[in-house]
């Protein structure tokens, strides 16, 4: 289980990734919040 | 989101170039547009969202796949083709956004055939390359629903089997969809950490437990393993079992090489008996033959003896012996023995003695003579018997022994053979071709074990490295996994946040549609939002007798101003928490927001509409205006449109007014022209005359 602000801070990146790549496509934005959790779960 | 501009070329009732500015000042933002029926009220609508988000047909009203005026049209020969063009410029967060949409339409067979679509967006003066992406972002096509109306559309919101409008409302007013598409996205991402996992699993063929096959084959090596001890340990009892048999066998094989000596021992002694026969036959024949020699001998012996005395005494002459052969040897000088005659020599004188007796001849002589040569063959002749006998006695005895011999070896070899024998060779070989097959056995099963070891051997080796893969899958399915779990916790998160957003929403909602609701009306109904999200009008003894459509209009007016102001404050305050994020400021345009109400509706709505948005664009037949709508509106207006209808035949001659009352003056809203189209005209508000 990971802490809330880690959860926390992993959604605003999100929202982050949906703001700055609008106008790619969403398998794009899904690639990079995909390589976000791969970022905050390492092995 | 506030609109600034809209421009229209050769756009529908829009000959040429046409544009309005939209009053946008904070207590200044309502604009109205004045316009006759079918002078082009809704076309502003169309243009405004066709520009926006496109489409090959338009968004409202009749003929829709028709985008250019009809005198630009007709002004076009066969085959020839012009652009028709919208331009809305507005402002979101500070940035100044120019959207063009066009179409390139042709003249063929005199009909509009529409070429090629276009759009270009630019912010700030910069082309976009994303257009439509651009538009999307500030104000969504879904979005679209609840800022621009058709007449009728104001009240679908309203209606009770649609509750899903206002809910998916409140989610894109307050930008909760924001967190909704973060939702989706991490959702679809957990969706590929879902397929990562199963692929990996399914890529490594893996299907069962690699410890437990592991086990299961170990022991199975075990037991084959003992098997295969038991096996060699048996087969190795059946070779001694053999090298024992097959000595008893070499044995019986000596045993035969003797008994093959035995018939030769036998031959021989069969040889030996048969000359010891014949030895004795000859003996038989030699004494009938001869032994009378034995018994002469002795007389002639006597005889000769006598003879022999009387020679010496000289009574004998010599008999046989011719005068003329003694002197012959006499003559030659040699005796008969070969020595030489040498006068006075012992031979000669013999000789000499024996020519003396030699010539006396008688009778008796000659016989005594002859009688004595015969004695002396006849001595040698029993002489050689007696040594033929002899010989013959020999040969007997050793013939004799050599039998005995021979019989002693054949005794003692069928004492040999008959001891031998009793192991009986048939008996061994059968023992023999017994424990072989056993052996055998044992050595085809030792085979069959040593393949199946071998082969366990394999398959604990493929076990083990998939032991091994697995648990290193294992380590990666666990990461996957790990990461499903963040995604799921994200998740959770950001849906509880939704719906506790959400309902709080609703009820801050509720609250206020029951408040603006009891002011602008009060009546002793009562409107709010349930929890179902349904905009409900209830009388004063809570029954759910249904709505007026008057009702239904301003509740969802209602509804859609008090979703702005409170987008509007989220917007300002911004952040409630790490979670939160940005709600929007949007215009509305409404299209004929009247319809048939009465006056009191018509008032109540009217103010209803003006607190709608920071931005409110009305598009009124001027029929429907008067001097209390005026009065709600007026403080709030920076200036109006007329659209200005030009026609070969004007409609207040056919008993229609077309004129209209604003700001204590008159303005016509059409012209007699010789084609038929429209203009816009900008209405200024005199604020200081109220």
């Amino acid at each position: 289980m990971a802490d809330q602000s880690t959860i926390q801070e992993f959604i605003k990146k999100v929202f982050e990734i949906i703001d700055e790549n609008k106008n790619q496509s969403k398998n794009v934005k899904i690639d990079l919040i995909k390589k976000e959790v791969e970022r905050k779960v390492r092995r | 989101m506030i609109l600034q501009r809209l421009t229209m070329t050769d756009f529908r009732q829009f000959e040429t170039f046409n544009q309005i500015d939209f009053a946008n000042i904070q207590d200044k933002h309502v604009s109205i547009v004045f316009a006759s029926n079918g002078v082009g009220k809704t076309t502003i609508l169309t243009a405004i969202v066709w520009c926006l988000y496109g489409g090959k047909k338009l968004p409202y009203g009749d003929l829709t796949e028709q985008f250019m005026n009809k005198n630009s049209f007709e002004k076009l020969h066969e085959g020839e083709q012009a652009t028709v063009e919208v331009v809305l410029t507005f402002e979101d967060r500070g940035k100044k956004y120019i959207v063009t949409r066009s179409v390139v339409v042709a003249k063929e067979n005199l009909k509009q055939v529409n070429r090629s679509f276009d759009l270009s967006v630019t912010i700030n003066n910069e082309t976009q390359y994303y257009a439509q992406e651009r538009i999307d972002s500030v104000l969504g096509p879904s979005m679209k629903e609840y800022f621009f109306f058709d007449g009728e559309g104001i009240g679908k919101l309203a209606d009770s089997s649609r509750p899903d409008l206002v809910q998916q409302g409140i989610k894109n007013v307050m930008k909760i969809d924001t967190r909704q598409t973060a939702l989706d996205l991490i959702k679809e991402a957990k969706k590929i950490f879902d397929k990562e996992s199963t692929t990996i699993q399914a890529k490594s063929g893996i299907t069962d437990i690699p410890e437990q096959r592991i086990d299961k084959i170990e022991e199975e090596l075990e037991q084959k393993k003992a098997n295969l001890q038991q096996a060699k340990e048996y087969r190795d009892i059946f070779e001694t079992k053999l090298a024992a048999i097959d000595k008893e066998l070499l044995k019986i094989k000596d045993i035969k090489r003797e008994a093959e000596k035995k018939q030769l021992f036998q031959k021989e002694l069969e040889t030996v008996k048969k000359r010891l026969v014949e030895e004795h036959h000859e003996q038989k024949e030699l004494i009938t033959k001869k032994a009378y020699l034995a018994l002469s001998s002795e007389a002639l012996s006597n005889v000769s003896y006598i003879l022999e005395q009387k020679q010496k005494k000289g009574e004998l002459p010599l008999l046989g012996i011719g005068k003329h052969f003694i002197e012959e040897l006499i003559r030659q000088h040699k005796c008969i023995c070969g020595e030489e005659l040498i006068a006075g020599e012992k031979h000669y004188e013999h000789i000499m003695d024996v020519m003396k007796r030699a010539t006396a001849k008688s009778d008796l002589e000659g016989s005594l003579s002859s009688l004595g040569t015969f004695v002396e063959s006849h001595k040698n002749d029993y002489k050689d018997f007696m040594n033929s006998l002899k010989k013959n006695r020999a040969m007997i005895d050793q013939l004799k022994d050599d039998a005995s011999r021979l019989e002693q070896n054949i005794e003692a070899i069928l004492n040999e053979i008959e001891d031998g024998l009793a192991g009986n060779e048939e008996n061994l070989a059968s023992k023999q071709r017994e424990v072989m097959q056993e052996r055998d056995e044992k050595l085809k099963l030792i085979g069959q074990l040593e393949i199946k070891i071998e082969q366990l051997d394999d398959e604990l080796k493929k076990a083990k490295k998939d032991l091994e893969v697995s648990q290193s899958i294992s380590e990666e399915v666990q990461l996957i996994r790990h990461r499903i779990s963040f995604c799921e916790q994200a998740i959770m998160m950001l849906e509880s946040k939704n719906q506790e957003e959400i309902e709080s929403i609703r009820k801050e909602l509720s609250c206020r549609l029951e408040e603006r609701f009891e002011s602008m009306l009060h009546s002793e109904k009562k409107a709010y939002l349930d929890e179902s999200f349904r905009l409900m009008v209830i009388g004063k003894d809570g029954d759910e007798s249904g709505k007026s459509r008057g009702e239904a209009k301003l509740i969802s007016l209602i509804f859609i101003s008090t979703l702005i102001e409170l987008a509007k404050e989220k917007e300002t305050s911004m952040a409630i928490d790490d979670l939160s994020t940005g709600a929007g400021i949007y215009p509305i345009v409404v299209d004929s927001p009247y319809g048939e109400f009465d006056a009191v509706y018509k008032k109540t709505i009217s103010k209803a509409l003006k607190d709608l948005s920071p931005q409110v664009i009305i598009l009124l037949n001027q029929e429907q205006w008067n001097d209390e709508i005026e009065n709600v509106f007026k403080d709030s207006m920076a200036h109006a449109y007329r659209l200005v209808a030009h026609r070969p035949k004007l409609s207040f001659l056919q008993g229609e007014r077309n004129s209209l009352y604003f700001d204590k003056e008159h303005f016509e809203l059409e012209v007699q022209d010789d084609r038929e189209f429209t203009t816009i005209e900008r209405l200024e508000v005199n604020h200081e005359s109220i």
